[in-house]
């Protein structure tokens, strides 16, 4: 298939999928409340710490927006189909995809880009609330080339997201339960992505350790292309490591699924 | 020392018969069907799984030694399908005949042997391929449950490529012939098992496939709906020239659908031939049920005849087909004849005498 028709494949089921994710909404709208929760919680440990004057890295607004600019893109990054995948595959229920010339992973790809519009939507306005109790810390880049670098971090993020969701799920081709390795990959991305503690935070001693490692470019990357000073060699040395762990989480990922095809049983059919 | 013969299908597609002998390597061109789209050359397919034993201690076991089997699905089957064909694979569950259409239409990869479809090696799942095929599975949806079947049709047509005028000209089509117009723009949640089932027909037949797989089409249907479903099928090869490989545990769909049947146990095609040939082959004979105005005494019935009823007025016989004729002149004798019906055995009884004797045709 040419990338136009599968453009045209795509962007016909992620209609077709956001039409489902609406009639959930109420669903994803309970969800997006407990990812504003935990975020929040986060954001009032870190204040509290910095305002007992325990000499923190960053200052009160970095923090306030970090946090505020972390759920953004915590909601536009993160996947989730790790298990539901694997449970497609147990099931027998990618047959109907496999004898059509269209990849299941576009229809992943689709359901992932729905969902999005729908948890954005639901998550703005809460950030919104959040934003104008916070609005004299929060402070968002003026320079247009950071946004400009910001973008691809963050298309980059979400595709070493989606791969590695997506290798994980495809475990289920091999096993009868992925659910421990989808739940350990998702506490260890927590703790290195930036999620739980902003990695400038961490102790220097482990500095070299977290800009090297996958998981923060995950989620840290983007945020730190936009919200701190980088200078160009940093952001070059950032980018190329980046799209290293792009190449090699995406060869990772097709060779898993390539591999998992050929096991494939067809179970359930 | 004989000759060890292996049939063999070239690049070019063509059959032959590579045989080794004591003097040389000979090659001898069978007879092979030119127009067959389907080529299937000693087709094997074994899965691997877990052996799992029953208990804690086994589960603990297990941590440490997996026990790992296999077992046969597929054993080495050869067969060839021509265009336009409407072919029936019959068996047990479990035979292997899923498992075989699965391999056919792309979805798993055969351990071994050799297989062409429409020239294409389904596993290798190219687009050209998938473009002219269609697999339609009873107990698995195509269609998206919170959209409607139209929504599933325009995404066919992205993904197949199908121009405009063909689309529509399709649906207008499938529409009368299914009879579905009030049912495209319906929620398919929101439809009956029949009407899903006649939707999922036309989403897999929107592109105009050459080759369709179906299993089990009419599982869980009404009598009305499978009724349906089978007349249209037999429509749809008339008229389009579409080949049809189904399976199914329903004997009706057979019947109605089937120019040839390949009866599969065992990993292992037991029969491949037209289905009067199997009824012949597997029951040689007739049933014959005949009604008297009158009780005909034990003594005065025909050799094998036994009463239906408790005064002996409904004789029943099966009689070979070569015996028929001086038997029907016999019963005839017998008395006043109120009805008389002569009956091949039903395909059920066929298949249930063919599996239960270990799946020996008698000749």
């Amino acid at each position: 298939m040419t990338l136009a028709s599968q453009l045209r494949v795509l962007r016909r089921l992620t209609s077709i999928e956001l039409v489902g994710s609406l009639m959930y909404r109420t669903q994803f709208a309970v969800y997006m409340v407990s990812t504003v929760v935990s975020i929040m919680v986060g954001l009032f440990i870190w204040l509290r710490v910095g305002e007992s004057g325990n000499g923190l890295p960053v200052d009160r607004e970095f923090i306030v927006t970090y946090y505020l600019m972390l759920a953004v893109v915590r909601t536009l990054v993160s996947t989730w189909h790790s298990e539901y995948l694997a449970q497609v595959i147990r099931k027998g229920e990618l047959n109907a995809w496999l004898a059509r010339p269209g990849s299941y992973l576009l229809n992943l790809l689709a359901n992932n880009f729905s969902e999005k519009v729908v948890k954005m939507s639901t998550i703005l306005p809460m950030l919104g609330v959040i934003w104008w109790f916070y609005r004299d810390q929060f402070a968002l880049p003026t320079e247009m080339s950071r946004w400009l670098l910001f973008l691809p971090a963050l298309a980059g993020a979400f595709v070493l997201e989606f791969c590695l969701t997506t290798t994980i799920g495809s475990l289920g081709f091999w096993m009868d339960e992925n659910s421990g390795i989808a739940r350990s990959r998702h506490v260890i991305a927590m703790a290195l992505s930036g999620e739980l503690v902003p990695l400038a935070l961490y102790p220097a001693w482990a500095a070299t350790f977290l800009d090297w490692q996958v998981f923060r470019f995950t989620m840290s990357f983007p945020l730190e292309v936009l919200l701190t000073d980088l200078s160009s060699q940093q952001l070059i040395a950032g980018f190329v490591l980046q799209f290293a762990w792009l190449g090699a989480i995406v060869a990772v990922c097709r060779f898993t699924w390539q591999r998992g095809l050929h096991a494939y049983s067809g179970i359930g059919a | 020392m004989g000759l060890e013969c292996t049939p063999v299908v070239t690049p070019t597609g063509e059959a032959i018969l590579r045989c080794s002998g004591i003097y040389t390597d000979i090659v001898m061109h069978s007879e092979f069907q030119a127009d067959a789209i389907v080529r299937v050359q000693h087709l094997t397919k074994t899965y691997t799984f877990h052996k799992q034993q029953s208990g804690l201690v086994a589960a603990i076991k297990s941590l440490f030694h997996r026990q790992i089997e296999t077992r046969l699905a597929v054993n080495a089957i050869s067969f060839e399908i021509r265009a336009g064909e409407v072919v029936g694979f019959l068996g047990p569950n479990g035979a292997g005949k899923t498992t075989t259409l699965k391999m056919l239409s792309g979805l798993l990869y055969p351990t071994s042997g050799e297989l062409s479809v429409l020239g294409h090696i389904p596993q290798k799942r190219e687009v050209d391929y998938l473009r002219r095929i269609s697999l339609v599975m009873g107990q698995k949806t195509m269609l998206w449950w919170d959209v409607t079947t139209m929504d599933t049709l325009l995404l066919h047509k992205d993904m197949y490529a199908i121009p405009d005028d063909v689309f529509r000209e399709s649906v207008d089509e499938l529409t009368q012939l299914l009879d579905v117009a009030d049912l495209l723009h319906v929620q398919v949640r929101k439809l009956s098992l029949g009407q899903r089932m006649r939707m999922e027909l036309m989403a897999a037949l929107v592109h105009r496939p050459d080759v369709v797989f179906l299993d089990e089409p009419t599982i869980g249907l009404d009598v009305v709906a499978k009724a349906n479903v089978r007349a249209f099928l037999a429509e749809l090869n008339r008229t389009r020239g579409t080949t049809i490989i189904i399976t199914s545990h329903d004997m009706d769909d057979i019947e109605a659908l089937c120019d040839r049947v390949l009866l599969i146990d065992h990993g292992e095609i037991q029969f491949d031939g037209r289905l009067p040939e199997l009824v012949q082959r597997v029951q040689p004979r007739k049933r014959v049920r005949v009604a008297y105005a009158t009780p005909i005494t034990a003594e005065a019935r025909p050799p094998g005849a036994t009463a239906e009823d408790e005064d002996g007025t409904v004789l029943v016989i099966e009689s070979l087909r070569e015996e028929l004729a001086p038997l029907l002149q016999h019963l005839g004798t017998l008395g006043d004849i109120q009805d008389l019906t002569v009956n091949d055995a039903d395909l059920d009884d066929v298949l249930r005498d063919f599996f239960t004797n270990g799946g020996e045709v008698r000749s």
